[in-house]
């Protein structure tokens, strides 16, 4: 019983790994980032302090100081000055 | 000389970094060159296999690995992009006007940086539109298939023309160019390429070995299970066995096939062409493989025993060959229709087989509908398929031969090819289904082999077999319908990744409102509780059992540390499980304060039974096992819980009393801090009897039982002067106040067995009665009257 409990607990970890990219902003004025996904340019706004989640799939996005950074998913994204950092 | 050459070392030392940068950034361009060029190919390739279904999807497949590619490229250069930002940072901006000139190099510097930054933006900025062209060719590619859908289904062909004298012969010429064509490449591999041929094929041939063994010895063990000497042949064992023995052998065959394709792919046997037909044909025999694996697994014409579907012998043999004779129907046409777009021939061949195809595959839909596989156990009559079996099959049949006969070919193709295909995946999930029901079914799990096993290996009870029985039916319904729907669906036209996309969309991300519910993240957040919960148990147990156990802590204590560790633990797994599941605490937060208000008035008897509780387990005014005597319940104390507290009385009733009774009113504990207690024995001795005497006497009994405490010593206390008795009372210790009554009960036996022997009586209350009768010689006489009467002799009584 425990082993399958084990068991269990090891797929989810591992389907649980698979998330998407999450943006956060750590200015105090809302930014506006732009997400490739899928062939689709979209326009993000973020809030002060607030943080999204995008692209599950990996994405090119461009950010408020014109950097460009390709995410393949699962990255921390934070937004401090205009300026990413990802972790 | 030499100085010229040292000075040039230097240089190239000090120009080293700058033209590793430029080296990196021209090489990543090259590699994003080789990227543009690749998506190239592809849409020149989109545009010309525009009416080639396999072609296009194999495209879109590479289409997504391109994609995924572009994304590895983007990431590949965030170690640089990371490292220049960084150096920026410490550079620290340019000298604004009017501050002093920072040094030549900073500034020489800085500019590499950026413009070196400013390139690597380029290449993502291109990146990100090679990503886009990608998506676009992806959508072109549904675009086109569904287009290719609808015309192969819907398009009208003259039927007449297409059976016409020369199909044959075209047939006959194009079936004799596709020999020439493989047997020219074996001779021409058999005479140039020798060693590459006989690799691949002692290869292939060992792995092939290789499964058929390891299936064989797999199912060596399957096959005596099911018919050895020890037979078990319930349904659940049936069904394991037919849906073991169709899957595994199914996987097993097109693993190796698909090993030794990719064998020979490796050795360069094949040309293009050859290649695509061997595909065809090694799917073609994966396909029939697994069709018959199934129809045996379900009729089992050989052992009725293993029967699923209950028809007499003589039909499941017939059926058997029947739905073979489907698979091998659809699988020739879909092999000639291959071989047909490989070595593009003329359309006419195309649509005579898809006529003959389909037209075969009604005719025998229609003998499958009209065999009378049941028989009637009395009269020993056949009788045939169900209405709702047998007018679908007929109605099948008679719409694909009308659609084939008014020219629909395609229509009539596709549905004879869905009544295999769809076919064969509904059986199987039908197997799936019942195994699913059958485990369900209690008492059922416990009984099967599997179970059986289990219950040896894991020493489970059978409770806990049922319910893992039930679970797991859970489970196997949810992979027949993870497995089978999209295969359904595929089959039907829908995009791979369309399904795909809907699947993750089902389990990471419901949208109601603006809550999003991820079903994965709530099973996460469930096995992340039910881990907690194990590992709470587990701990609580390690520390009752070995740490506690052993530092011999008061089992009272014991006991109030493992509740608290329980439920510490408990809210912590539940915590982290709904963090887990992606609930945000913060909002939870939120509505604990408003609940807060609800539990002030609704809840208030509950929480302050559970503060009661914590206070009762932290301040321990009882423990379990102590002698209570709370209100009108007086007994022992069994369990502490939270809210409330069993209390076993004498009578061996439990009463369950809240704990806010407990923390709020007087409790009496006789086990408190110690076990000690006073029993007190009055007695009475006569009037005349030595006061003296009786206290001396009374004093010896007491020293004599030897469960009667020396310290505090034993007393006697004269009471008084009763109505018939000078009333004394001894008092005693015990040590433990459980024994009281009986040492009681001892005493005075002692005591009335001392004042035996002393002749003290011991007296009990006596009445003097006196009648005042003004007459009473008139009732004296009244009563001789009656006597005399009566005839009796008896003298009258004197009064």
């Amino acid at each position: 019983m425990k082993s399958v409990v084990y068991a269990i607990a090891a797929l989810a970890l591992s389907a649980g790994l698979a998330h998407a990219a999450t943006i956060t902003n750590k200015d105090g004025a809302a930014i506006m980032v732009t997400v490739t996904e899928g062939g689709q340019q979209s326009e993000v706004g973020i809030g002060p302090g607030q943080s999204v989640s995008v692209c599950a799939g990996g994405c090119f996005v461009t950010m408020p100081n014109g950097d460009r950074e390709a995410l393949s998913g699962g990255e921390n994204v934070e937004i401090s000055g205009g300026k990413a950092t990802i972790k | 000389m030499t100085t010229v050459r040292k000075l040039l070392a230097v240089l190239l030392l000090l120009l080293a970094p700058v033209m590793a940068m430029a080296a990196d950034v021209s090489q990543q361009k090259a590699k994003l060159d080789g990227l543009g060029q690749q998506i190239g190919t592809i849409e020149t390739s989109i545009g010309e296999k525009a009416t080639d279904d396999t072609a296009l999807v194999k495209l879109r497949i590479s289409l997504d690995t391109f994609s995924k590619s572009l994304i590895d490229f983007g990431v590949s250069l965030r170690p640089r992009i990371n490292e220049i930002n960084a150096r920026l940072t410490s550079l620290g901006d340019p000298p604004k006007e009017g501050e002093p000139a920072e040094a030549v190099e900073v500034s020489e510097e800085r500019k590499a940086l950026l413009e070196e930054k400013a390139q690597n933006n380029a290449l993502l900025g291109e990146a990100e539109s090679l990503s886009i062209r990608a998506s676009r060719a992806i959508d072109r590619i549904g675009d086109l298939r569904r287009d290719l859908f609808t015309n192969t289904l819907f398009q009208s062909t003259d039927v007449e023309g297409a059976l016409g004298r020369d199909v044959f012969e075209t047939f006959a010429r194009e079936l004799t160019r596709a020999t020439q064509q493989l047997t020219s490449r074996v001779q021409f591999m058999y005479s140039f390429r020798t060693s590459e041929l006989l690799y691949a094929l002692t290869l292939s041939l060992f792995v092939g070995l290789a499964t058929w063994f390891g299936v064989r010895r797999m199912f060596g063990a399957f096959g005596r299970t099911g018919s050895g000497d020890a037979v078990d042949n319930s349904y659940i064992n049936r069904l394991s066995l037919a849906f073991w023995s169709t899957t595994v052998p199914s996987l097993a065959m097109a693993a190796a096939l698909a090993v030794a394709y990719s064998l020979f792919d490796y050795f360069g046997v094949f040309t293009p062409q050859t290649g695509d037909l061997t595909e065809a044909l090694l799917v073609s025999v994966a396909a029939i493989f697994f069709i018959q694996r199934l129809a045996n697994a379900l009729l089992s014409p050989g052992h009725p025993e293993r029967r699923l579907i209950l028809v007499s012998d003589r039909a499941a043999r017939v059926l058997v060959a029947f739905l073979i004779a489907l698979a091998v129907i659809h699988v020739v046409d879909y092999f000639i229709g291959r071989s047909n777009e490989i070595f593009s021939a003329p359309l006419n061949l195309t649509v005579a087989k898809s006529l003959i195809s389909s037209l075969l595959i009604s005719a025998v839909l229609v003998m499958i509908a009209l065999v009378k596989p049941f028989h009637d156990g009395e009269s020993g009559r056949a009788y045939g398929w169900p209405a709702w079996i047998r007018i679908p099959l007929l109605l099948i049949a008679i719409f694909i031969i009308a659609a084939a006969v008014s020219g629909y070919i395609g229509l009539a193709r596709f549905a004879a090819a869905q009544v295999v295909v769809t076919g064969a995946i509904l059986a199987t999930m039908f197997i799936g289904v019942q195994a699913g029901q059958v485990m369900a079914a209690e008492g059922v799990f416990p009984h099967s082999t599997i179970g059986t096993r289990l219950k040896q290996t894991f020493s489970l009870s059978d409770t806990a077999l049922d319910q893992l029985g039930l679970a797991l039916s859970f489970v196997v319904y949810a992979a027949v319908f993870i497995i089978g729907l999209p295969l359904i669906l595929l089959q039907w036209g829908f995009n791979q990744l369309d399904i795909q996309t809907w699947l993750y969309r089902i389990l990471t991300d419901i949208r109601i409102g603006n809550i999003s519910i991820s079903l994965i993240g709530i099973l996460f957040g469930l096995v992340v509780f039910v881990v907690g919960f194990l590992v709470t148990r587990r701990f609580q147990r390690w520390l009752d059992g070995t740490v506690m156990a052993r530092s011999r802590v008061d089992p009272g204590v014991r006991n109030s540390i493992r509740t608290i560790v329980g439920y510490t633990g408990i809210a912590l797994a539940a915590v982290i499980g709904l963090s887990a599941a992606g609930f945000d605490l913060s909002s939870l937060a939120i509505i604990a304060g408003a609940l807060s208000l609800g539990i002030g008035f609704g809840l208030q008897n509950i929480v302050s039974n559970f503060v009661s509780g914590l206070i009762l387990l932290a301040e321990r005014p009882f423990k379990v096992g102590d002698w209570i005597v709370a209100g009108n319940t007086a007994g022992f104390v069994r369990k502490i819980s939270v809210r409330a507290t069993e209390i076993e009385t004498f009578q061996s009733q439990t009463v369950i009393l809240p704990n806010s009774e407990l923390i709020n009113s007087a409790v009496g504990n006789w086990h408190h801090r110690n076990h000690r207690g006073r029993i007190e024995i009055p007695v009475g001795v006569a009037y005349g009897i030595k006061p003296r005497r009786v206290h001396e006497l009374l004093l010896e009994v007491a020293s004599k039982e030897p469960r009667v405490l020396k310290t505090p010593p034993p007393s006697v206390v004269f009471r008084g002067f009763g109505d018939s008795a000078l009333d004394f009372e001894l008092r005693c210790h015990v040590p433990e106040v459980l024994d009281g009554v009986e040492v009681a009960t001892n005493l005075r036996y002692e005591i009335v067995e001392a004042f035996e022997r002393e002749n003290i009586p011991i007296p009990f209350p006596q009445r003097d009665v006196n009648l005042k009768i003004e007459d009473i010689e008139k009732l004296a006489d009244a009563i001789e009257a009656a006597r005399t009467r009566k005839g009796g002799s008896r003298p009258a009584a004197k009064i």
